[in-house]
């Protein structure tokens, strides 16, 4: 019955201050719903200046097929100074830009290949590849277009016209590619970390630091209890909160969810405990607030958030890396739930990332109820 | 002035008497520099690629090994048919699958379109998007090498000389950033992502700390004037905001090789322009709190809006036009604009003026109100 006078305890702390239940309860939809809406890879809007010097029908062509991707806010301009063009750049004012020389369009219609500039700002390396690859297709495609006009009178070599290959791709489990089936799932992990570990970070800390740990070493309380009695509150606010996050993710969403119900609430009763447990223990090995506060934002959010698979691809890191993801939880909860919203995987799958997360949130028990014990002695 | 500076003494003494927190101020920014300047990168390498080759001629080994030559992929468990190729999907052993059917070689041979089947893990969102690009430019390349070899036979055939066609070359110059590193990139994104974490929280708790323990009444009490304390309590988290941005240039410089190309003496005065907000957020904090839990639970729910929304991993124009609003009342968008403007782009005041003026206004604006909110709390 010690247990319950923990959980007690610990319950009117938050009831006294409605910040806690605010950041537990509204804060992670209120982000959820704000980054699902606004978090987005696909790079749209590119501001793009087009000088077009040639200005002729083919190289208003070659302008319009870069309006039709959609892809970029396009300015079309028939002047180019290198003393002051460039400066867009600079500026920001432009992302890249590209430059038809004057001539253009009679070297295409002699069959002869012709070269346009392309000036790009590289500081964002992932913008600057996906708008290379964009210009590359484009140019392919316009070339196309121009070598079947060129070989219209040669009949005999239209064969070679043909596309030799009908590559059709398929998309499993999220046939559209909607960002939002990958992403929303994603940041549940994350949120959900840094939601676990925080509100037990500071939890013990706070008696340390006011000295009220001392007077709770002369109760009778055990180890097992006491940090049971904490975990408790914690842990039944945050299955209620996987509960309004998965019907966010549903309903405002419209991410589908195709496995066992029963599944995801085991794994986030794991994952939360597993992170709960890790606050906790931050908060056991803290001296002061300030401490356990940021150490908890950087084991949280930091791996989850770059070492979990969310947007970062695990593959592609460098070995030790790679080794350091094995123990991020968030990578084996956002595997599961992942499986669970978009493929509908069971647990003949996913039993391993359930395992490891069963070991981490008893890993995190198990030492911190021996801490606490240590410093009981 | 000296019990001003007795009172900052007091409080470099009491942080950094703590190694662990001598670790959080000046160990950890160098550690997620470390981190995030390796882990983040958007270019994708060793993409399991299962390949179901029901055709097992000369051309469809042709196509598996330009997959594989491309530098992007890597095989997968060896599969034998499409259903073993989705289950391998499905359990993680492959992201992509690439099915060649049997009528592959002989369709084209015959000229005919030959159909290829790639599937795709669509639950890996932005890795999809990027596999599927490289998918793209590796068939392109394929259809464009045969369609090439086919031309020429036929010009040659026909007693043709066709020249080089009609072909668009792009000849591409990349500014800033030529090998188009990830790390030039992120680096000064986590300069601006270290000092707004570090100064924000632990300014306002520190400040919330000496409630909570009851100190504060006792140093109100004491000569210290108000104005004393409060600046007391935020400049030694100038200083160490300062130090920080020199210890992550130092590593960034020597771990990543990253450019610093404008004036060390701009990037300073704008982190310290910068700063203000960045402290005013956390005077913010503390004056509406009464601990330290309080304090975090204020403060951190402003921190990742801040974060993500500010062009540090993705670029502000791609965001919504209707929330991108969010972004332009975000001070840490501006300082990003202005971070990497000084060490990639080079720029100076010249360019950077108009962010350099937000970040003031809102620097100044905020911490005004924080320094007012906060005097008439404690009084």
């Amino acid at each position: 019955m010690r247990i319950l006078a923990i959980i007690h305890k610990e319950f009117l702390h938050i009831r006294r201050d409605i910040r806690v239940l605010y950041f537990s309860l509204i804060w992670p939809v209120v982000l959820l719903v704000l980054f699902g809406l606004t978090v987005t890879f696909d790079v749209k809007n590119l501001p793009l200046v087009f000088f077009d010097l040639d200005d002729q029908p083919a190289s208003r062509e070659f302008y319009s097929a870069f309006r039709q991707t959609g892809m970029f806010n396009l300015v079309r301009r028939t002047d180019f100074s290198w003393s002051k063009s460039p400066g867009l750049l600079d500026q920001g004012r432009a992302r890249g830009l590209v430059i038809l020389p004057k001539g253009f369009s009679r070297s295409l219609g002699r069959g002869e290949p012709t070269a346009v500039q392309l000036l790009v700002d590289g500081s964002d390396n992932n913008t600057a590849r996906i708008m290379l690859g964009y210009v590359a297709g484009i140019s392919r495609d316009f070339y196309r277009r121009k070598l079947a006009e060129f070989l219209r009178p040669y009949g005999a070599l239209a064969p070679a016209l043909r596309e030799p290959l009908d590559a059709r791709m398929r998309f499993l489990y999220n046939p559209a590619l909607r960002s939002e089936n990958f992403i929303v799932p994603g940041l549940i992990a994350v949120i959900m970390m840094i939601l676990g570990t925080m509100l037990t970070a500071l939890t013990i800390t706070v008696e340390w630091e006011r000295g009220t740990m001392e007077q709770l070493f002369y109760t009778p309380i055990r180890a097992r209890e006491f940090i049971l009695g904490k975990l408790t509150p914690y842990f039944l606010i945050s299955v209620l909160q996987m509960t309004l996050v998965l019907v966010t993710s549903t309903v405002l969403f419209h991410v589908p969810f195709r496995g066992n119900l029963l599944y995801f609430y085991l794994a986030a009763m794991l994952f939360m405990l597993g992170a709960l447990g890790a606050g906790l223990f931050i908060s056991l090995i803290s001296r002061t607030q300030q401490v356990a506060a940021m150490v908890a934002f950087l084991t949280s959010f930091l791996p989850a958030f770059m070492l979990s698979g969310f947007i970062f691809p695990i593959a592609s890191m460098p070995l030790a890396l790679r080794l350091l993801s094995y123990a991020v939880p968030a990578k084996y909860f956002l595997t599961i739930i992942r499986g669970l919203f978009l493929k509908g995987s069971g647990l003949d799958i996913l039993w391993p990332d359930f395992l490891i997360m069963l070991l981490y949130a008893a890993f995190f028990f198990v030492i911190s109820t021996s801490r606490f014990r240590k410093r009981v002695a | 002035m000296l019990t001003l500076l007795c009172f900052i003494k007091k409080e470099l003494t009491q942080a950094l008497r703590d190694p662990r927190m001598r670790f959080i101020l000046f160990g950890a920014p160098v550690l997620q520099l470390v981190i995030f300047g390796y882990v983040v990168t958007t270019d994708i390498k060793n993409i399991r690629l299962a390949v179901v080759d029901q055709d097992r001629s000369n051309p469809s080994r042709e196509l598996a090994d330009a997959f594989f030559a491309s530098g992007y992929f890597i095989p997968a468990r060896p599969v034998r048919s499409v259903s073993e190729a989705e289950a391998a999907l499905e359990g993680n052993d492959a992201r992509v699958a690439l099915i060649i059917p049997a009528d592959f070689s002989r369709h084209l041979g015959r000229q005919d379109p030959a159909a290829v089947q790639i599937l795709f893990d669509g639950s890996d969102g932005n890795s999809t998007n990027i596999t599927k690009a490289y998918v793209e430019g590796i068939v392109a390349a394929y259809s464009q090498e045969r369609m090439t070899a086919l031309l020429n036979n036929l010009a040659q055939t026909s007693r043709l000389n066709l020249g080089a066609g009609p072909k668009v070359d792009p000849e591409i110059r990349v500014f800033y950033n030529p090998e188009l590193r990830s790390s030039s990139f992120m680096v000064p994104g986590i300069l601006c992502m270290i000092l707004l974490l570090i100064t924000a929280l632990l300014s306002g708790m520190s400040i919330t700390r000496e409630k909570e323990l009851g100190t504060l009444e006792q140093i109100l009490v004491s000569p210290v004037r108000r104005i004393e304390f409060i600046l007391g309590k935020t400049i030694p988290f100038v200083l160490v905001g300062l130090i920080d941005v020199v210890l992550v240039l130092v590593a960034a410089k020597l771990l990543f090789q990253i450019p610093i190309r404008g004036s060390l003496v701009l990037l300073f005065f704008s982190s310290l322009i910068f700063l203000f907000t960045s402290l005013g957020l956390g005077l913010f904090g503390a004056s509406v709190s009464r601990n330290q839990t309080q304090v975090l639970l204020t403060i951190f729910p402003f921190m990742m809006p801040a974060f993500l929304l500010s062009g540090l991993f993705f670029p502000v124009a791609s965001i919504p036009a209707a929330l991108r609003w969010i972004a332009y009342i975000n001070p840490l968008s501006y300082f990003l604009v202005i971070v990497r403007g000084i060490l990639l782009k080079g720029v100076g005041l010249t360019v950077l003026w108009p962010q350099i003026s937000a970040l003031a206004v809102f620097g100044v604006a905020l911490i005004t109100y924080s320094s007012l909110r906060f005097r008439k709390r404690i009084e």
